[in-house]
């Protein structure tokens, strides 16, 4: 039940984003100020992670949005929610700004410790966010702890570093297929979180 | 397996790498083509794989970028706009942008040989400098304008939603009093509980600084819910700060109460800060 309630807010959710970007589309900037609102809390910490300096992390943030206004009719709702298509684009920036010539992050883990930053979750946007993405972030959070340390560290270097499945293999001095096996299993795991997955 | 179910079973495999941004451009190429096809199958388990990763930030403590990131992205988009509107401008008005410059050219080419070719040539070229400090100017005044202008939008966008909330026939509202730590503060939130949109308003809160923020939180059966943080961080914001924000409050029966305290930035899951202002549902 607790679960079905949380998808009846996100479905909810997602009609109000698909409205927001409909106005975008018609150049409503303040719909994109909304959008803006909603989840740059999220994507700006995500930037961090992953390019490591705020200088570059708000730049990608601006990248982001100024995509969203000018393709905004790029979006294809068959793939996914605009949730999920805005952070595929911020995620995509930031990790071709990893890869970019020149750029160095400060440190790159290679242990199997999974990073600090998937053991804890707040919210701080909006109430009505927070309440469906507060329990969003438990369910992920609770289906993190499902998942072994080395599933958890593998999704960790493929989504923050930008790493393949072949330089995880060698990094962690594993077999290929065996990284391939991981990924995979951590990614079911992660979609029982969602309530959409027949695991 | 047959030969289609083998087909499709290639292409599934490639969905992973994909999302992650890691096919070669040749099997990415043709895995959208793919897409572009229309198969049902791969687009329905790109949408559940782009699902399950977008819940991935959500583990991270969220933070708000700084408010001047927002103020940039408009600013560009809005020079974005007058951009490309002086570009379909320009032709139409037959102006050359390298009309000074050409000027200048002729000027030394003509009067080389002699004194007076030369004064002309420097006079021109003294015109050109300070036509490029006043253009420079211009331009520094133009952006000043602009960033004005992009804020008496978002101010007049505001105005527009808090009057649609106002205009809501069912508003709910509760007054929020200034406790031990600040206690001439004063907050209200207004709500319509069919949208689920509200005015949250705070006003002669105390500065906050710059590792802290307020927390709004929504007191239901005993439970704090966060609802959100804020900072006050200017004499403006100081004398009146209001959000427009999604509020998931039905009815003022639904809570006790709404509070708001002063917690590390980004805020807490549970408050561990004084409580700056507190409204009761029953009082109002």
């Amino acid at each position: 039940m607790w679960l079905l309630a949380l998808l009846v807010q996100r479905t909810e959710q997602n009609k109000q984003d698909a409205d927001l970007l409909e106005r975008i589309q018609r150049k409503d900037q303040q719909a994109l100020a909304l959008l803006y609102d909603r989840y740059a809390p999220v994507l700006y910490p995500l930037a961090v992670r992953i390019v490591a300096t705020r200088e570059d992390a708000e730049e990608i943030l601006q990248e982001v949005f100024l995509q969203v206004w000018e393709k905004a009719s790029a979006y294809i709702p068959d793939r996914g929610s605009v949730y999920s298509w805005i952070v595929a684009m911020c995620r995509h920036r930031a990790i071709d700004r990893l890869r970019s010539k020149g750029h160095k992050k400060k440190s790159k883990e290679t242990d199997l410790e999974p990073s600090q930053s998937v053991l804890h979750a707040t919210s701080d946007s909006d109430p009505h966010d927070l309440i469906v993405m507060k329990g969003y972030a438990e369910s992920v959070r609770s289906a993190l702890k499902s998942l072994s340390r080395l599933e958890v560290k593998i999704l960790e270097l493929s989504y923050y570093e930008g790493c393949s499945q072949s330089e995880i293999a060698k990094m962690l001095k594993m077999p290929l297929g065996t990284v391939k096996t991981k990924m995979r299993k951590g990614i079911q795991k992660l979609r029982q979180a969602v309530g959409k997955d027949e695991v | 397996m047959t030969t289609k179910q083998e087909e499709r079973h290639k292409y599934l495999d490639l969905c992973i790498p994909y999302v992650f941004g890691r096919l070669n451009p040749g099997n990415r190429k043709q895995f959208e083509a793919h897409l572009a096809s229309g198969c049902e199958v791969c687009s329905a388990e790109l949408a559940r794989l782009n699902e399950a990763l977008a819940l991935f930030p959500l583990t991270l403590k969220q933070e708000q970028p700084h408010r001047k990131v927002k103020e940039r992205l408009f600013a560009r988009i809005v020079s974005a706009k007058r951009t490309s509107e002086s570009r379909r401008e320009l032709p139409r008005r037959g102006l050359k942008k390298e009309t000074p410059i050409t000027m200048a050219t002729e000027a030394v080419v003509t009067s080389q040989r002699s004194w007076f070719g030369y004064a002309i040539a420097s006079v021109a070229l003294l015109i050109i400098v300070a036509l490029g400090i006043y253009t420079n100017d211009l331009i520094i005044t133009v952006d000043t304008q602009e960033q004005k202008i992009v804020a008496l939008q978002t101010e007049v966008a505001q105005r527009e939603e808090m009057l649609k909330i106002l205009q809501s026939q069912h508003i709910e509202m509760v007054l929020m009093n200034g406790m031990e730590p600040s206690p001439s503060g004063y907050g209200k939130i207004f709500w319509d509980p069919v949208k689920k949109t509200a005015i949250f308003q705070v006003s002669q809160l105390p500065m906050v600084p710059e590792d802290k923020e307020y927390q709004l939180w929504v007191i239901r059966k005993g439970e704090k819910l966060p609802a959100g943080v804020f900072a006050v961080r200017s004499e403006k914001e100081q004398e009146s700060y209001f959000k427009i924000m999604n509020l998931n409050v039905e009815s003022k029966k639904d809570v006790e109460a709404f509070a708001v305290t002063l917690e590390p930035k980004g805020g807490s899951p549970q408050p561990t800060g004084s409580i700056y202002l507190l409204g009761t549902t029953s009082l109002d």
